[in-house]
């Protein structure tokens, strides 16, 4: 016994965060006289319940303050889905408004894609965080927006792209939300192991334009509402620690439609990386912050869609592409390389002349309506 | 929310059915008339003529389209005896015993680097040498040889020239100890992989600069790049990406340059054998665990064998990569850039000897890390929570060296000595108490873990963090941190003079 004794001893002089908890109690790193129960996945550091709170909510803090992500008086629509990202983010928004004044204005923003048994039960859980937080909420369907459901396009475009429409709608939906609310500002619930993925991903997929923009902390272009990361340095294993030991409401389920493969890689390599060195997650961010691209390399230059007015890159944003494609029974006219699409878009606008925007204003004029 | 990135509308292609050459009656796709022997993108069929001047055009092409490499320049070619090394070797000796035109006009030496001492087969060290060195000098060009404990000495000695007769055996025992006391001070199998990287890359500098070479060939393939470009930015060191993966980088006063660098393995494999080149099984550092490179190595190969285009995708997308700290690039995220201005003479990591990168605005991962350590770990036993108000300078200010229990052991001892004068402050004064402390080896110079990391990029940071005892860095490696500490201090006490 002794003998285990003195070996631990040994062991915990040497690696002060591998703490065995099984044996003993361990206390607090903070020295605040409480026993630990949890281990930093981002530090290693055994903490207390309470310490974990306040180290977790003060770094939010830092985070938003650093990067100036607001000003007093702003009109913030938290991007809101019912998973725990979003419902720690609703959580911990409205603590540190009211904790440091930041004087905000907070509404929660919903997206409903129309997928049945995964959407409805998430924005039950959304609804009870309204009154959990005393945040307002609004609901936006993909029907309303768009005539369509995810369930009706996964229908006709079937299983394999429906991924896509589903995001590149819900980029939109969001900022058409926000624009109905008169918004200043959305928040969204992306983590520090989101953000790492998606610097891997594109490097694996050579979008250096996406590479340079996904380690901003606020990505904004002209005429679109600034959207911000406050957990981009945030491990998504510390916000479910949070929500669990906060015993906050969330709601747990993959969605019914499978995510995209591709991406899918990415992850399990990021899952890899961490399980060898826990801060390989914000190790990578630190490198895609430190990536700019050469001198002479052609990037797309931002503009907005012709047909609808939002942000693209290409003349006819994506969303318009793909609406056009389901509105036409031709699901897959969107899918694949922008120059593909580009051309095959040529030729239906050539074939059947003038005359695609009717179903992008009706979505418009929907919208306004809601 | 689902996680899946709205913009993921580019497909990549999954792998398609690749040519059956065994049946032998399939035309190379270029000639038309000789039989394909080789098969690359996994549909494209060469015969071995066309093969070879493909791979050889590959190589010079590399090369010319430079323009870096003049006639008469002196170039120090690393060799190791494995395939790349090998073919490297083939392809100079093929492009400087060329006719007019096509003549290679450089003036090759090569050098192996013995790193027998990682490996537990001593003996073999000499063996391997002889080998190497045996093969370059039968095509008539000089090779040089040094053992990598070398890079521990105070005094960088020259490499050996191989000769027929000349001994290989070496007998310096006491650096290999400090190499492997050096290795295994560092924990993690990742570490000990990173920080042999960066010694190699300080020897093939050491040795250029003792034999008076401003330009060295590395031979890194495609392959073995498109690895190091996600391994860099997994083990955070994105911004070194440029000048670790590009043709031509600059390591301090030397030109470093990849010709092999457009080349995938899998050809220099059909290269080698074509011409019966034989290439060596070289014995390295034995890892007991995983390392984020062999992790990444893994990735890379398994996801190339599902989608072709990995490879040739993350080596293009590498290329139009640079750092935000160079003057050309094009930063969209100003914020980053928020630099301290000061003077920019040590500006270069103490160990990697590449752009210190950890000098990033209050918005930044270097700064998240700093705040969730300093919260982690802060003392409050004697202050109640609600009382520590946080303003976000104290914890952007409080450098390393202050944010544990270990701010005592911030001692240099040379500070005593040159800056005794500053002891008056409560860092310096502690510093002075502490200068006794052995840290059980030859040399004086005494550094912190602490003070160290200071002068480090990022990705250094991190080995140094989980070394045991930093006291087995290399001397020059202390030297330089003592140098940059002393200078520091002394930037300190003017400051405020300085306009």
């Amino acid at each position: 016994m002794l003998r285990v004794l003195h070996a631990m001893k040994e062991e915990e002089s040497e690696v002060s965060c591998n703490v065995d908890y099984r044996i003993m109690p361990v206390k607090c790193n903070t020295k605040c006289g409480r026993n630990a129960v949890l281990k930093r996945p981002k530090t290693g550091d055994a903490l207390c319940k309470e310490c974990f709170f306040w180290a977790f909510e003060e770094e939010v803090h830092h985070t938003i303050t650093a990067a100036n992500l607001f000003s007093p008086g702003d009109y913030v629509a938290i991007a809101a889905s019912g998973g725990k990202d979003s419902t720690v983010l609703a959580y911990i928004m409205k603590l540190l408004n009211d904790r440091y004044n930041y004087g905000l204005k907070l509404v929660l923003l919903s997206v409903d894609e129309g997928i049945t048994g995964y959407r409805d039960d998430s924005l039950e859980t959304v609804k009870r965080n309204e009154q959990q937080y005393g945040i307002p909420l609004k609901i936006l369907s993909y029907n309303e927006l768009y005539g369509w459901t995810m369930d009706r396009i996964v229908e006709q475009a079937g299983r394999k792209n429906n991924c896509t429409f589903c995001g590149v709608f819900r980029r939109q939906a969001l900022d058409r939300g926000a624009a109905l609310l008169k918004v200043d500002k959305i928040v969204t619930g992306h983590n520090a192991d989101d953000i790492a993925e998606t610097v891997l991903m594109n490097i694996l997929r050579g979008d250096i334009a996406r590479l340079q923009r996904c380690t901003a902390i606020v990505t904004d272009s002209e005429g679109s509402i600034p959207r911000s990361k406050p957990f981009k340095y945030t491990y998504e294993k510390e916000i479910v620690m949070y929500a669990y030991f906060k015993r906050l409401d969330y709601f747990s389920t993959e969605c019914i439609y499978s995510p995209n493969a591709y991406r899918g890689h990415a992850r399990a390599f990021l899952k890899d990386l961490e399980k060898i060195r826990a801060t390989s997650i914000i190790d990578v961010i630190h490198s895609g912050e430190c990536l700019a691209v050469r001198e002479g390399v052609k990037l797309p230059s931002p503009s907005t869609c012709t047909r609808c007015g939002h942000i693209s890159s290409q003349p006819v944003c994506k969303a318009c592409v793909l609406l056009e494609g389901l509105n036409k029974g031709k699901p897959r006219l969107g899918i694949g390389k922008s120059s593909k699409v580009r051309e095959r878009l040529g030729d239906t606008v050539s074939n059947s002349g003038e005359g695609n925007a009717p179903h992008i204003s009706q979505a418009n004029n929907s919208a306004h309506d809601f | 929310m689902c996680s899946v990135d709205p913009d993921e509308v580019v497909e990549m292609s999954r792998i398609a059915d690749t040519i059956d050459l065994s049946s032998g009656n399939v035309l190379c796709r270029k000639c038309d008339t000789e039989r394909a022997v080789v098969v690359l993108r996994l549909k494209d069929v060469y015969c071995k003529m066309c093969f070879l001047s493909y791979f050889v055009h590959k190589f010079r092409s590399t090369i010319g389209k430079s323009k870096q490499i003049r006639p008469g320049d002196h170039v120090l070619i690393a060799t190791s005896g494995g395939p790349s090394s090998m073919a490297m070797l083939h392809l100079v000796r093929d492009g400087l015993n060329e006719t007019s035109h096509k003549k290679l006009r450089f003036q090759p030496a090569f050098l192996y680097i013995d790193e027998s001492c990682l490996s537990h087969s001593l003996e073999n060290g000499p063996d391997l040498v002889q080998k190497i060195c045996f093969q370059v000098a039968a095509l008539k060009f000089p090779c040089y040889f040094i053992s990598l404990e070398k890079v521990m000495s105070l005094k960088f000695p020259i490499p050996t020239l191989y000769k027929d007769d000349s001994k290989t055996s070496s007998v310096t025992t006491e650096l290999k100890e400090d190499l492997k006391k050096l290795l295994s001070s560092c924990k993690s199998e990742t570490a000990q992989q990173d920080l042999l990287l960066q010694l190699r890359q300080e020897i093939y500098y050491q040795c250029a600069k003792a034999l008076g070479y401003q330009k060295i060939f590395l031979g890194d393939n495609a392959t073995t790049l498109s690895i190091s470009i996600l391994a860099n930015v997994a083990l955070g060191r994105g911004s070194q990406l440029a000048d670790r993966v590009h043709f031509k980088t600059k390591y301090k006063d030397v030109e470093v340059f990849r010709p092999l660098r457009e080349i995938l393995l899998n050809e220099i494999t059909y290269y080698n054998n074509l011409n019966n080149i034989s290439t060596l099984q070289i014995p390295t550092l034995r890892l007991k665990g995983k390392s984020i490179t062999a992790c990444t190595e893994d990735f890379v190969m398994g996801l190339q064998k599902e989608f072709p285009a990995t490879i040739p995708t993350i080596f293009r997308t590498g290329d139009k990569l640079i750092s935000t700290l160079s003057d050309t690039s094009k930063c969209s995220t100003p914020d980053l850039n928020g630099r301290a201005n000061g003077d920019t003479s040590y500006h270069l990591c103490a160990l990697c000897g590449l752009n210190l990168d950890t000098i990033q605005s209050d918005s930044s991962a270097v700064n998240a890390t700093l705040v969730s350590q300093n919260l982690s770990a802060m003392d409050l036993s004697g202050n109640e929570k609600s009382d520590v108000t946080f303003h976000k300078t104290d914890l952007i200010s409080t450098n390393i060296s202050d944010n544990s229990s270990n701010t005592e052991k911030s001692s240099v001892s040379a500070c005593c000595k040159t800056n005794s004068e500053a002891c008056g402050s409560e860092k310096k004064s502690s510093c002075c108490q502490n200068d006794k402390r052995d840290f059980g080896d030859n040399h004086r110079a005494e550094v912190s873990k602490e003070t160290v990391q200071r002068y480090l990029c990022y990705g250094c940071r991190i080995i140094v963090r989980e070394m045991s005892e930093v006291g087995h860095l290399p001397i020059k490696v202390r030297n330089c941190v003592n140098e940059q500490e002393r200078h520091e201090r002394m930037r300190e006490q003017i400051k405020d003079f300085l306009i």
